[in-house]
């Protein structure tokens, strides 16, 4: 009788044990296959997949990164960046921080900034605030982020309270591709906040590059940039003088050092009535 | 001199007469009178010319005669203000670049930016790629997840330069390979062989590799 209840008990974990593994399996494949959809940029049916996976199985161990990917796969489809925007959030609000999912979590703040500002600039003035508000966010990636983008706004108004965050950035930053990313968002915002921050910390001594281009007399191009971003501006000449440049013998770096090594003169190509001139200040 | 004196009071005598005939209480009644009995005048001309030449002569009225000479003054010092050339640039202060200046650095650096992250990206790719399921090196060290994190980091600064049209084809390899990192560092360690046999395979039969190649190619000669 003993051996009999044993057996059955055996029996009756083994059946659970086997749902439940084959409910692991299951989530697991849909997922699987969700993820080889979304590889493939295959959006709808990615979500799909998910969203089964969510119904089927809603205390799936893959819930949460099932919520980010459908958000993911919402927001890379045409006209559904309202969903995709309420899909983020709800993602947020439900990972745990920390968890094994937290990896996921800085991505989904990007894609909320970005949808935020695709919304706003089709005039949903609220969507503002979830940009803002991330400008606070102890993540200095998802900070520095919600910077950048608000750089890119018309109204200066607005894209000024990036400002403190992009000078943090130039005056603290270690990395040099965020610091030039940095410098460049403050020149298109507010130029005079770039000349006020302190740049010496990085470089040996904060000097100013100009480059005018005259066409029969006439300014054609008419810069005044931070020397820091020198490399940068002699690449982003046009290219009508980048080829004159490049015919008179000179390359980027060869303007650079002579003008690195001469100090302040003038570097002056004449070619065919246009003059370009390349000076430190 | 007895002459002026005489001439002087003959005028007086004559003034004298004279005011002595008005009859000053029916004076105002009779200029009213004669004024309204008057034929009219002539209309004034209209428009500006009215204005130089009311009575429809040329005749210039002293106000409007300097109201013109003002104007004329204005107008040749406006244009001596505005023929003059644009305040030297050398003058101004701060920093400056146009737009399109900007865009075109911006442009440049996302160039530059997206030929590392692929760089970088390939690296890691490969040794992925290369090791074998099961094996002590192909779990993802601590090191490979920490630098795929940090090339998702990259990837999201780059991602509104990659929006633009000069850069679709490089967008499509740098989404791919984010979803990759994305999976990858949210494994970490705990990667099973299972998964890693899947996603090498999804590397292999998507040619990613190549593809990165191809795209490092078009970057590298495609400067701003």
């Amino acid at each position: 009788m003993r051996t009999t209840r044993i057996i059955i008990a055996v029996a009756l974990l083994g059946a659970l044990g086997a749902g439940a593994f084959a409910e692991t399996r299951d989530d697991e494949h849909l997922f699987e296959e969700a993820k080889v959809l979304i590889f493939d940029k295959n959006w709808e049916a990615a979500q799909a997949k998910l969203e089964s996976l969510l119904k089927l199985y809603p205390e799936s161990s893959l819930k949460e990164p099932a919520l980010f990917y459908r958000a993911k796969c919402l927001g890379e489809r045409k006209d559904r960046a309202h969903e995709a925007f309420e899909a983020y959030d709800a993602f947020l609000r439900d990972v745990r921080p920390g968890g094994r999912n937290s990896s996921l979590l800085e991505d989904a703040e990007v894609s909320l900034i970005d949808l935020a500002f695709g919304l706003y600039e089709k005039g949903e003035q609220s969507k503002l605030g979830a940009i803002e508000t991330r400008l606070r966010n102890p993540n200095k990636v998802i900070r520095y982020y919600a910077a950048f983008k608000l750089s890119y706004i018309k109204d200066k108004n607005v894209s000024g309270r990036a400002v403190p965050v992009l000078k943090g950035i130039v005056e603290d930053e270690r990395d040099p591709e965020l610091r030039d990313r940095a410098r460049i968002a403050l020149l298109r915002v507010d130029p005079g906040a770039l000349r006020a921050v302190g740049d010496d910390r990085h470089e040996a001594r904060a000097r100013v590059l100009r480059i005018q281009v005259l066409e029969g007399g006439k300014k054609k191009v008419d810069i005044n940039i931070p020397w820091a971003l020198a490399d940068l501006a002699l690449q982003a000449i046009p290219d009508e003088e980048k080829t004159v440049i490049r015919r008179k013998g000179y390359d980027v770096d060869k303007i650079i050092n002579e003008l690195a090594k001469s100090g302040s003169s003038i570097l002056e190509i004449n070619d065919e009535g246009s003059v370009i001139r390349i000076w430190i200040e | 001199m007895k002459r002026v004196i005489g001439a002087a009071s003959l005028v007086k005598n004559e003034m004298e007469r004279a005011m002595a005939s008005v009859d000053w209480e029916a004076l105002p009644a009779q200029i009213t009178d004669r004024v309204l009995a008057a034929e009219p005048r002539p209309r004034r001309a209209r428009g500006i010319a009215g204005l130089f030449f009311p009575s429809g002569r040329p005749v210039l009225r002293p106000a409007f005669a300097g109201a013109a000479l003002g104007l004329v003054a204005g107008a040749l010092v406006m244009f001596f203000v505005l023929r003059r050339p644009a305040p030297r640039a050398e003058a101004r202060s701060g920093f400056f670049a146009s737009p399109e200046f900007i865009e075109r650095a911006e442009y440049e650096m996302a160039r530059r930016e997206t030929l590392d992250y692929l760089r970088n990206s390939q690296y890691l790719i490969m040794d992925f790629v290369q090791s074998t399921p099961g094996e002590a090196g192909s779990r993802m060290d601590p090191a490979a997840s920490g630098r795929a994190r940090d090339l998702l980091a990259k990837k999201k600064y780059l991602n509104t330069q990659l929006d633009g049209s000069r850069m679709g084809q490089a967008k499509a390899i740098c989404d791919q390979i984010e979803f990759l990192f994305l999976e990858l560092s949210r494994l970490g360690e705990g990667l099973p062989e299972a998964e890693i046999r899947r996603i090498q395979s999804l590397i292999e039969d998507s040619r990613l590799l190549l593809k990165i190649n191809l795209v490092e190619k078009e970057l590298e000669e495609s400067e701003a």
